[in-house]
């Protein structure tokens, strides 16, 4: 019975609960509005969610906001209190929210130009909070922490991919702040193509076209793919021409895979590392979301009915939420890829419910409560978790080809 | 007995006698018929209640009728549904109606709506009616009626050439203070499709364009006068219904003139929007007769996107990383070189009138984002209908 946290337009933030137990009974599953923040219209939309917990088990969700504030609650029995708001000045009209992570008792967030912040407290009680800013390129697509939190990464429109260190993106932010003159140097940059203090790694764009002309970089949507330890990093990108790349920062800097037209209306908007091995969940600019084998980059299956262009996608280890414009929230049904990759995949995801949520919703995640609802959340659970289900139904699958197998007579 | 109760007429051989049969059957079947019409005309001719009565349980089951049940349907009682489908209990739509309220109320279209209280509701919105590249004679003849129906309007050829993407000329509209732009696409010589892209930030909304029949077309019609009309919007009742009802109201003046006795109708039903232009004429205190303007179209709603479209600039050089350090580099020009330029040419059929009018331009997005888009497996029954 996974929960999610939907954030919207109208300020609101939601939480659903999709229980598999009472499919029989049939009755539709209802948001309920934790937040109410319709009466500020859409000034206050929220643009980003992301969910944590402190050490001592307290859970966490914050949001960001269209206008720049950046809200923390605590989720306890059913309700959001709202434990500490802050704004980021540099966040200016025009300009939004494209990541937020909490990792322990630090709150990131990171704007669409470039104004990253790091909030920490040391407990929820206390009063005081302790801001640290550093400053990375503008026109940004999508900024996520990794999930040990000791590194980030981000893309954008004429950003390449670039991954940093998290203590030394905020230990030197004057001198990443220092080059005021920015042509001057942004062309020795250019001219060098160096990293800058607390970049780890940077991607290349991929060699010019048959006609010897310059790919445009444009990274919409990235991802940690689960593979990634704290030594080296395994991303997933997707860009605005309609390819998804998958980088491994130790194979050099041009992606390991380049899969290209995997969108079919525009480009990608939204690339998401799904819980079972390989499996990766794609929704491009138009109406359609995949699920992709990150082995070959093939499309194992498309989700049908979908009228909108998916805003998020939030995987959890037996279902999966996403959010669209046309204001429905959903809950998928997901399929492990095949063992193997050159197998035939034969289930395919569905979608189990869609529910209207009545403003355009912004943005979901998923509660990471394992589903034994233990109180702390713990990765290694996940994974754990995870595993389990892969190996049952890589199981089923061999069974059903031994079925097929006997079908057929052989 | 009569042979033809004895016998199907199926089962006799003989052709001729099969026929007389069947002919005989079909007659006293129709003459009970219209006997027992009859006998209801007198029943009902003494008791107006029993005909009421039959009018109200005889409802025929239609697919307008029987539609399928859509949860962002804001009316508490949606006429055709309610009866049939969906009991919906007074105390779920109220907080569903609170918060679509504060939706409708904070959409794309509330700025202009609430601006409707500060301006002179006399002066028709501004729309520019423009047509793909290389029309016919058709499209402009289409275009043409098009100008006539809306108040604000003005064409404007469509120039040729690289940098008059839909959204640029949309960007440029929006600047001159447009409400809406209006792109007639043409496939075959004959117009297909619409685009109405509200400005200056979307939404657009592109719409098949069939059963087009020009007003001198229509036998009778009426002269066109260059009142403002008065809209008649019937019909839209799901949310994305009213995102496109209220789209077509921001392309008339809010204020009716009412000496002029001219009504635009859209109505929707299965999803197809009719338009139509009439006038009316109060022949007496209780008759009133309709006579049409035209011209008359269908329009269909394909997708639905939530800014102004896009421009793919691919071959543009790569801008180098910059920092947002200070205020000053934020400022980017409000109207990008280049582009004043050309803007002026189209400046000079409309006379250069607003100068000092012009708005920040809003840059043209570099996707589509597409809030609904029609699709064949959305059409689960033939009952499903999104407007």
């Amino acid at each position: 019975m996974p929960q999610f946290f939907t954030g919207d337009e109208l300020g609101n933030i939601k939480s659903l609960s999709y229980s598999t137990t009472s499919k029989a009974s049939a009755k539709p599953t209802e948001p309920i509005t934790l937040h109410d923040g319709s009466s500020f219209g859409k000034e206050k939309a929220i643009q980003a969610l992301a969910i944590g917990s402190t050490s001592a088990g307290e859970k966490l969700v914050s949001a960001a906001c269209a206008d720049g504030t950046v809200v923390l609650h605590e989720f306890n029995e059913g309700k959001l209190n709202r434990r500490y708001e802050w704004k980021e000045t540099r966040c200016k009209p025009g300009q939004k929210y494209v990541g937020l992570a909490i990792s322990e008792q630090t709150v990131y967030s990171c704007t669409s130009n470039g104004a990253l912040q790091s909030t920490s407290f040391s407990s929820l009680g206390d009063e005081s909070l302790r801001h640290e800013t550093a400053s990375l390129p503008t026109r940004l697509c999508d900024w996520r922490l990794s999930a040990d939190g000791k590194s980030f990464a981000y893309g954008g429109d004429e950003v390449e991919l670039s991954v940093w260190d998290t203590e030394k993106a905020f230990v030197a932010p004057s001198i990443s702040t220092s080059p005021p003159p920015s042509s001057a140097s942004s062309k020795k940059r250019k001219r060098g193509d160096e990293l800058l203090p607390g970049e780890i790694w940077r991607a290349k764009n991929v060699p010019n076209d048959f006609l010897s002309l310059r790919q445009p970089v444009h990274v919409t949507s990235l991802t940690y793919l689960p593979s990634s330890s704290s030594s080296h990093h395994n991303l997933l990108a997707g860009t605005m021409l309609g390819n998804v790349r998958r980088y491994d920062t130790r194979a050099g800097r041009r992606p390991v895979a380049d899969w290209s037209s995997i969108s079919k209306v525009g480009g990608i908007k939204v690339v998401e590392a799904g819980f079972a091995d390989h499996e990766v969940f794609v929704a491009d600019q138009g109406c359609n979301m995949y699920a992709m084998d990150l082995r070959n980059g093939r499309i194992l299956y498309g989700y049908r009915g979908i009228a909108g262009a998916i805003t998020s996608i939030a995987p959890s280890p037996s279902l999966m939420g996403s959010t669209s414009l046309d204001r429905f929230f959903r809950i998928h049904s997901t399929h492990p890829p095949p063992s193997a990759p050159e197998q035939r995949q034969e289930e395919r995801g569905d979608v189990v419910e869609k529910i209207y949520v009545k403003s355009i919703p912004t943005v979901v995640v998923w509660d990471q409560e394992p589903e034994s609802s233990k109180p702390e959340h713990d990765d290694d659970d996940i994974w754990e978790g995870m595993e389990d289900v892969g190996e049952e139904s890589d199981g089923d699958d061999e069974s059903e080809q031994k079925n097929i197998r006997k079908k057929n007579g052989l | 007995m009569p042979p033809s109760s004895r016998f199907e007429p199926a089962s006799i051989k003989n052709k001729i006698k099969r026929q007389e049969v069947s002919r005989k059957n079909k007659r006293a079947k129709s003459q009970s018929k219209l006997q027992k019409r009859l006998a209801q005309a007198k029943l009902e001719a003494d008791d107006p209640t029993a005909k009421k009565k039959r009018l109200a349980e005889n409802v025929p089951r239609t697919l307008d009728n029987t539609r399928e049940f859509d949860p962002s349907v804001l009316t508490a009682q949606p006429e055709p549904s309610t009866s049939t489908l969906q009991p919906t209990s007074s105390s779920p739509t109220e907080p569903l109606l609170e918060e679509s309220q504060a939706d409708l109320q904070s959409d794309a279209f509330s700025t202009y709506f609430s601006s409707l209280f500060s301006t002179d509701p006399s002066i028709p919105p501004k729309v520019l009616i423009t047509t793909s590249f290389k029309s016919s004679k058709t499209t402009y003849g289409f275009c043409d009626e098009l100008v006539g129906i809306f108040p604000g309007a003005e064409f404007i050829r469509r120039k040729k050439g690289k940098g008059f993407e839909m959204g640029r000329v949309a960007s440029w509209a929006g600047g001159r203070g447009y409400t809406n732009l209006m792109v007639v696409n043409e496939d075959m010589k004959k117009p297909n499709a619409i685009t109405i892209v509200h400005l200056p930030e979307g939404p657009t909304a592109y719409f098949k364009l069939t059963s087009i029949v020009s007003s001198h077309k229509i036998t009778g019609h009426a002269k066109q006068t260059p009142h403002h009309p008065e809209l008649v919007l019937n019909g839209f009742v799901t949310r994305l219904g009213h995102a496109v009802g209220r789209m077509f109201q921001t392309l008339f003046p809010p204020v009716p003139e009412f000496q002029g006795r001219q009504v635009v109708t859209l109505h929707n039903q299965r999803d197809f929007l009719f338009f139509r232009r009439h006038r009316y004429a109060f022949r007496s205190t209780e008759k009133v007769s309709l006579q049409e303007i035209g011209p008359r179209f269908t329009l269909n709603l394909r997708s639905l996107r939530k800014g102004i479209p896009a421009v793919q600039n691919l071959g543009k050089a790569p801008k180098p990383l910059e920092f947002d350090n200070g205020e000053e580099l934020m400022e980017e020009p409000s109207v990008p070189p280049g582009m004043g330029h050309e803007g002026s040419d189209e400046d000079g059929e409309e006379g250069g009138a607003d100068e000092a009018g012009r708005k920040k331009l809003v840059e043209p997005p570099k996707q589509d984002e597409y809030l609904w888009v029609w699709k064949p497996e959305l059409e689960t029954t033939r009952r499903t209908f999104f407007l």
